[in-house]
């Protein structure tokens, strides 16, 4: 009887199992594949998953505590490794959709900034075009307005160097405009004083040379036969450049506009042997030129 | 009196098994297993190294549930089943994870090449 007291304990405990026998090698694999689930990103992003594998562990427990190595235990153990997986795939799943959903977000945002920012570039390119076009408008405005001017301006010169034709001789030189005038009229003979039929005359062409352009500069030369010493001529004649020039100044010409140089008996337009070209070589030259003729004729060249 | 015992104790934790293993007739079951699996071979799978593995594992148990169904095992069946089950669904998570990691990779891409593609 107390044998049968004392065996009783031992053979329900055999029978059961639940202290002799440890966990199968599913509850194992489960056990390990929960607490994988546990700590992946099944916890933040499928939590629920996550309990469904801990009430199939639990499950596959309440069975290896009740029935150790059973069949059931086994494929208990069996369906919550699978559900542990489950639940950690999942939670990987859940989060590759919000970072989707942030990724897109991120391209649209992208997508629109270069929008923008071409548009931007689009609209300052389109101003800056249409600020050229306007000073480009403007330019040829300004051009067009100083040809015509320039245009008025030559025209009133020409016009004024043609009433000159009535007194003087005018003539087109590489060096420049050449108005001569009649040294026998102008001076008194021997002299540098201007005689008074010659300020008629050089009034006249004071009128003509107060519309030139600012570019014009106006040479006054003086020449003289060439009877006499040459130092002699060469003084004479600068004294009758010297005196046009003065008068012209006074009628109102430009000074810095004017100069006067005396050639003496240089450059000749008739023969000294006869009276008659004796007379055309006393003369004064009024030249008119630009600058860079003025260059040339200051180096002594006549081009 | 040991014995009797012992047997109204496993009848006790059949009746608990059976009760716990689910109220769906093992041919009902069986179907919606299939569907399971049918899920998971639908959107590629049988493509994935992984999946596939699963997706063979549900598919053999399914068939070994079909034979214990003939045999009027319905217990053993359900067990079967729910380890079938288990798997297609591994099997069609998997799948999902994979073409959304993909997508998620494929947006990243785009968005670099678009901000390169500027400089």
């Amino acid at each position: 009887m107390k044998l049968t007291y004392l065996l009783c304990p031992l053979t329900l405990m055999a029978a059961f199992g639940c202290a002799a026998t440890g966990p199968t090698p599913e509850l194992i694999d489960a056990r390990r594949a929960y607490d994988q689930a546990r700590a992946s990103d099944a916890a933040t992003y499928s939590p629920d998953k996550l309990l469904s594998a801990k009430q199939a562990l639990d499950k596959a427990e309440s069975a290896h505590a009740d029935d150790a190595g059973s069949d059931t235990e086994r494929s208990l153990a069996y369906v919550a490794e699978r559900k542990a997986q489950y639940a950690t795939v999942y939670g990987t799943y859940e989060k590759d959709r919000r970072d989707q959903a942030e990724s897109e977000q991120a391209y649209k945002d992208k997508q629109d900034s270069l929008r923008r920012s071409a548009v931007q570039q689009a609209t300052e390119a389109q101003k800056t075009l249409a600020a050229t076009w306007d000073n480009l408008s403007s330019a040829r405005k300004e051009l067009q307005s100083e040809k015509q001017e320039r245009a008025k301006a030559e025209q009133s010169a020409a016009a004024a160097v043609a009433s000159l034709s009535k007194i003087a001789q005018i003539k087109e030189e590489q060096r420049g405009t050449v108005i001569t005038l009649d040294g026998q009229v102008l001076f008194v003979t021997g002299k540098a004083e201007l005689l008074p039929i010659a300020r008629d005359r050089l009034n006249q062409v004071a009128k003509s040379l107060k519309d030139l352009d600012d570019d014009k500069l106006v040479s006054i030369e003086g020449f003289t036969d060439s009877r006499g010493a040459d130092d002699t001529n060469l003084k004479l004649s600068q004294d009758r450049a010297n005196a046009v020039r003065d008068y012209l100044a006074s009628q109102g010409v430009k000074g810095e506009k004017l100069r006067a140089i005396g050639r003496g008996e240089a450059t000749p337009i008739a023969s000294n042997e006869t009276p008659e070209g004796r007379a055309n070589n006393r003369r004064v030259e009024i030249v008119i030129q630009s600058s860079a003729q003025a260059a040339a004729g200051m180096s002594g060249t006549k081009p | 009196m040991m014995k009797r015992f012992v047997s109204t104790a496993l009848m006790t934790l059949s009746v608990a098994v059976a009760a716990c293993g689910g109220s769906s007739l093992p041919p009902a079951k069986a179907a919606d297993t299939q569907a399971s699996i049918s899920a998971a071979a639908a959107i590629g799978a049988d493509q994935n190294p992984q999946a596939a593995l699963h997706l063979k594992m549900a598919r053999d148990q399914l068939k070994q549930a079909q034979d214990l169904i003939s045999r009027d095992q319905g217990d053993q069946a359900k067990l079967v089943l729910d380890r079938a089950n288990a798997d297609a669904e591994v099997a069609l998570i998997i799948t999902r994870e994979a073409e959304a990691s993909a997508n998620v990779r494929k947006t990243q891409a785009d968005t670099a090449a678009l901000q390169n593609g500027n400089r």
